[in-house]
């Protein structure tokens, strides 16, 4: 690799993590992370519950401060340039962070101006928006009256209403139904076929696999594992005589965090 | 397969209790709670006081009035009665919280599940109290006129257990309405307006009095009322003998709570076969999203967060409520009441006193927004963090809205005050500059108070607890220093015949209140900041 293309690397990480750490009392959650992401990469962060998924994900968008390490996102380190950051990435957290008692039109407006958009692009925007999510007849309906899927609908309209550069998702599709998964995940395909970079987080691995060129795998704190799907799929028929059908990401992730006890281990009265 | 059997009603009781138990202890793991817990602590001495105290008195006023007039006895009863009936509504937030709806998903018969309904009654501190209340009158009886102990212990049974099916059918009722968000803030409107409604009735005193024809005609509708009423029907069991209209009497109550028990049966049946209330949505035609509002002054991202915080305010029915009765209260002081002037010879007619007394109120009525800034934001709370809004924005934002809405109330009041008279442009000018120094010091306390104890609240439930027990005391303090110090300065500069004092002193405070306010704007973000797990896990 050439010093050209070596800093040409540098420049498309959007999101470095060097070294993060963060700490509960006596619990270490995040033990040491270190990860990249180049831009317009779909990357799925997976790991067992209790990996430190949702911690990581926290302290990459300031919303839990790292007890050691650095992250930097789009070049600007996170901590000291944490509102710069900010206004360039969306996020849709664990649990959604929604003023429920706005309409849905109105949460749009709102989240649009609080990012910087005036008031006639954040109206028109969440118009588009609420069109494309299929929400337009509960536009004027209170968010906490939406069911879920309508929920994560509108969170993640929250999210792109002012065009980020990185998209964090933590579990988008937990609880969503078919219909609402279809629309979320459409959603993403554009974002990322315009140029943007999406770091989701998700239990259900047929639609990472489906939807994600990269995968990071944490267990205990630490990554385990990261590459493209392909890359993974090689790593494991080389440590293994796996044949090449089987290889899913759900065998791929099992055989990297490791069969639980639970898979051998009988319970006598049941 | 082995099978589970259903526990009995003691080990039900058991399971309940010891996760009550553990929940609060692992509350006590964060250092607030523990905190908290000293002023709970005191707030349930005071209540173990009324407990205790309220026996005490029971008892010596039923052992000492009884030989005199048995009519003592419809009163007791009738306190009994709005004790249990009225206190658990208004202590809701206070009480064990126990989902029945969920309850009934456990493997319990319905038997167990009504009888466990009917028990829980009793777990509420205005039941207990009302029981022990009871207990106590019983032995007062029991005492000075020992051949009436029997008929006293069979009106106190009835009376307690039609209290209790009562008690369990209103909540089963209004849990009920509660399942949808609408359900529960109607409630708590109607609420809010009995409250209101109450406290009218203190102040407005009809002009000439009541006339004797009138007087007897509410006499005898009052009397009629309390013959049929269940404390009239238990007093009547103890006063009257075993007489065939006691037995009447008795044969009635009973019908009652017969019919009480049914009700109570066809409520819990629905909840227990699954029964869940829906919201529903409605259906609406194309999407038409108009812009948000441009304040004037203010950026577009500060315009943004101070219109969501008023319509945030505006979907409060407490505080919507709330200020309604302000206005109420400044309409009845300047126009119709001769209570106050009566009571305390104040002159409230003209603007001297209405205006600081109602500003006053207006202060009190906003201490939960000031003190409690990110009560109602829920899940919501995380958005802030997430923004590329630095937090002394939102805080100073937040303080705006409230600032608006006290601005209104301004407006709103002079404009009544206005309507009995001219106001005098000093005690306007007074008004607005000792408004503006007490904002100040609020906001700037409440701003810390806001990060050092948060409490999430949810604005639909009837409960008085809007703020952490230790903001609620610290803002009563702060207020009633504030509101002392305006009182104080006005007496003196009167007393002393110099008019300019109080407008001094006022601006002095205004800059002290100033530079207070800016301190808390600088300071606690930065508190926020490094309390960020603890706020999180109290509101996000």
């Amino acid at each position: 690799m050439t010093l050209a293309e070596v800093a040409k690397a540098f420049a498309d990480w959007v999101v470095e993590v060097n070294d993060l750490r963060r700490e509960f009392g006596q619990l270490v959650a995040v033990d040491g992370l270190n990860l990249q992401v180049r831009r317009a990469q779909f990357l799925g962060f997976l790991g067992p519950n209790g990996a430190g998924k949702s911690t990581t994900i926290k302290m990459l968008t300031g919303l839990l401060r790292p007890s050691g390490g650095s992250i930097r996102i789009l070049g600007m380190d996170l901590e000291s340039n944490s509102v710069e950051v900010k206004r360039r990435i969306g996020v849709v957290p664990e649990g959604l962070a929604l003023f429920e008692r706005l309409t849905g039109n109105q949460l749009l407006n709102f989240v649009g101006r609080m990012y910087g958009l005036d008031r006639d692009t954040a109206a028109s925007r969440a118009a588009e928006l609420l069109d494309f999510m299929e929400l337009s007849s509960a536009a004027e309906q209170l968010v906490a009256d939406y069911s879920h899927g309508m929920k994560k609908k509108i969170a993640l309209a929250a999210a792109v209403i002012h065009r980020p550069e990185i998209l964090f998702l933590d579990e988008p599709f937990e609880g969503v139904d078919a219909v609402a998964a279809r629309t979320l995940k459409e959603m993403l395909s554009r974002f990322i076929a315009h140029g943007g970079t999406i770091f989701l987080t998700s239990h259900v691995l047929e639609v990472v696999e489906r939807l994600c060129s990269h995968i990071a795998i944490i267990q205990n704190g630490k990554l385990v594992v990261s590459g493209s799907i392909e890359e993974l799929r090689a790593g494991v028929r080389l440590s293994s005589d796996s044949n090449e059908s089987a290889l899913t990401l759900e065998n791929i992730f099992l055989r990297v965090v490791g069969v639980p006890k639970s898979d051998s281990q009988e319970l006598s009265w049941l | 397969m082995a099978m589970t059997s259903p526990g009995g009603i003691t080990d039900q009781f058991s399971v309940l209790a010891l996760a009550r138990w553990q929940a609060f202890r692992n509350s006590l793991r964060r250092k607030q709670k523990q905190y908290e817990l000293v002023f709970t602590v005191m707030y349930w001495l005071g209540g173990l006081g009324i407990f205790l105290g309220g026996g005490a008195l029971f008892f010596a006023a039923t052992f000492f009035l009884l030989p005199k007039s048995t009519a003592m006895l419809g009163v007791v009863f009738w306190i009994l009665f709005l004790v249990w009936q009225f206190v658990p509504v208004v202590l809701e937030g206070q009480s064990p919280a126990v989902d029945f709806r969920e309850i009934a998903r456990y493997p319990i018969t319905f038997k167990l599940y009504y009888l466990m309904s009917l028990a829980y009654g009793f777990f509420d501190p205005a039941a207990a109290t009302a029981v022990f209340w009871s207990l106590c009158t019983w032995l007062a009886i029991t005492l000075r006129k020992p051949e009436w102990a029997l008929r006293a212990a069979l009106a106190f049974a009835l009376f307690i257990l039609l209290n209790l099916l009562m008690n369990r059918v209103v909540f089963a009722w209004v849990s009920r309405i509660m399942q949808t968000r609408k359900g529960r803030e109607r409630l708590v409107m109607f609420g809010m307006l009995c409250a209101v409604m109450s406290q009218f009735m203190v102040y407005y005193q009809p002009r000439g009095g009541v006339s004797q024809t009138r007087a007897r005609m509410l006499l005898t509708f009052f009397t009629n009322v309390h013959t049929f009423s269940p404390a009239g029907m238990a007093q009547a069991i103890i006063s009257k003998g075993w007489v065939a209209a006691t037995t009447a009497v008795v044969a009635g109550l009973a019908g009652v709570i017969i019919l009480l028990g049914v009700v109570l049966f066809r409520q819990l049946w629905r909840t227990y076969c699954g029964e869940i209330g829906s919201e529903g949505s409605k259906r609406s035609g194309a999407v038409q999203v108009q812009p948000g509002w441009k304040l004037p002054g203010l950026s577009e991202t500060t315009s943004a967060v101070v219109e969501k915080e008023l319509r945030y305010m505006m979907k409060d029915p407490k505080l919507v409520m709330n200020v309604i009765m302000i206005w109420a209260v400044c309409f009845l002081m300047t126009t119709g009441s001769q209570f106050m002037k009566n009571a305390f010879k104040f002159n409230l007619q003209n603007s001297t006193y209405v205006l600081p007394f109602t500003m006053g109120y207006s202060f009190l009525v906003i201490s939960p927004q000031v003190f409690n800034m990110f009560w109602s934001d829920a899940t919501g709370f995380q958005r802030w963090l997430l923004s590329p809004i630095p937090t002394r924005q939102i805080i100073a934002a937040k303080n705006i809205s409230v600032a608006v809405l006290v601005a209104i109330n301004m407006v709103v009041i002079t404009g009544i005050a206005r309507l009995r008279g001219p106001i005098q442009m000093t005690q306007l000018a007074l008004t607005l500059l000792c408004s503006a120094y007490v904002g100040l010091f609020m906001f700037g306390a409440g701003n810390f108070f806001s990060v050092w104890f948060p409490k999430r609240v949810d604005p639909t439930k009837m409960t008085r607890k809007n703020v952490s027990e230790a903001s609620g005391i610290s803002s009563m303090l702060l207020l009633a220093a504030l509101g002392g110090s305006w009182f104080l300065v006005t007496v003196i500069a009167t007393g002393l015949h110099m008019p300019w004092l109080p407008f001094a002193v006022a601006a002095s405070l205004l800059v002290l209140g100033a530079v207070f306010y800016q301190f808390s704007l600088a300071k606690v973000p930065r508190i926020a900041e490094k309390g960020l797990d603890k706020l999180l896990a109290e509101l996000g």
